[in-house]
């Protein structure tokens, strides 16, 4: 298995049309905040501003040479040493890829960026995205929005998480695998 | 124990370990896995520990991108895999 994390900065046009794609899917629209569809020409104008952004980070993931979804550091305050991330992913793919994304984004959010707390948001009626986060040792901090939950989880219990049977049979896997963060062209 | 056999109870046993439950009456082949009550991390979770189990992983091993809509797919991507490893 090859993975790799392709930041949007350097993304192909052609990238650009098959991540929007991804995006715009109803599988993926209905979980999101906006639910709206998003025209190639907002996505590459975002895009652009997105270059001159160091407090969001969002990334292409690549199944071999195929864009799977993307996974994403949102509102970085270095400050606070936090932020939050997010992800979505074609609703066909290895099993293992969300899985495998989710681990290696996190370790990379409190390893490289030496964050100490990390926050997500996950849409209520999304009960399989919300055990998921809950596995991976988030835990709810803030339900009073109508439609989100909001959870967390800090740099401690992320290296009590890691050695959890489960994990540790993850993290098995991931050293099995061939995966890259590219960053620039 | 048979190939099908131990992919189910290796299923159930995932079931267990990620505090999930099945949510239909019988592990048949025309069940659908997306409703079965293993979510993603609970499939990557039952790959692995068959891998362990099996020493391979059909998922990894094909170039192409296979996913399995219902269990009875999921066996059948093991067992043509186990015939050609």
């Amino acid at each position: 298995m090859n993975l790799t994390f392709k930041n949007f900065n350097v993304l192909s046009e052609n990238d650009d049309t098959n991540i929007l794609a991804i995006r715009n899917s109803d599988y993926i629209r209905f979980n999101m905040k906006s639910t709206d569809l998003i025209k190639l020409d907002n996505h590459l104008i975002w895009r652009k501003r997105l270059k001159e952004d160091n407090l969001n980070t969002y990334y292409a993931v690549f199944d071999g040479d195929i864009i799977v979804g993307a996974i994403y550091i949102t509102e970085i305050d270095y400050k606070k040493k936090e932020c939050t991330w997010g992800l979505y992913f074609k609703k066909k793919i290895n099993p293992f890829i969300s899985t495998i994304s989710v681990y290696l984004i996190i370790e990379r959010i409190f390893t490289e960026l030496s964050i100490y707390e990390l926050k997500l948001e996950v849409n209520k009626l999304n009960a399989a995205a919300y055990k998921f986060d809950l596995s991976f040792g988030f835990e709810m901090y803030d339900e009073s929005d109508k439609e989100l939950y909001k959870m967390k989880m800090s740099s401690i219990k992320w290296d009590e998480i890691k050695k959890n049977k489960l994990m540790q049979m993850i993290k098995r896997k991931i050293d099995k695998i061939n995966y890259i963060f590219i960053e620039e062209k | 124990m048979e190939l099908k056999q131990i992919i189910e109870k290796t299923f159930l046993d995932v079931l267990e370990q990620t505090d999930s439950k099945l949510l239909v009456d019988k592990l048949d082949n025309d069940v659908v896995l997306l409703e079965s009550g293993l979510d993603s991390l609970g499939f990557a979770i039952l790959v692995a520990t068959l891998e362990e189990e099996l020493d391979f992983d059909p998922f990894s091993m094909s170039d192409e991108v296979i996913y399995p809509s219902t269990f009875g797919e999921f066996i059948s991507i093991y067992e043509n895999m186990n015939q050609n490893k």
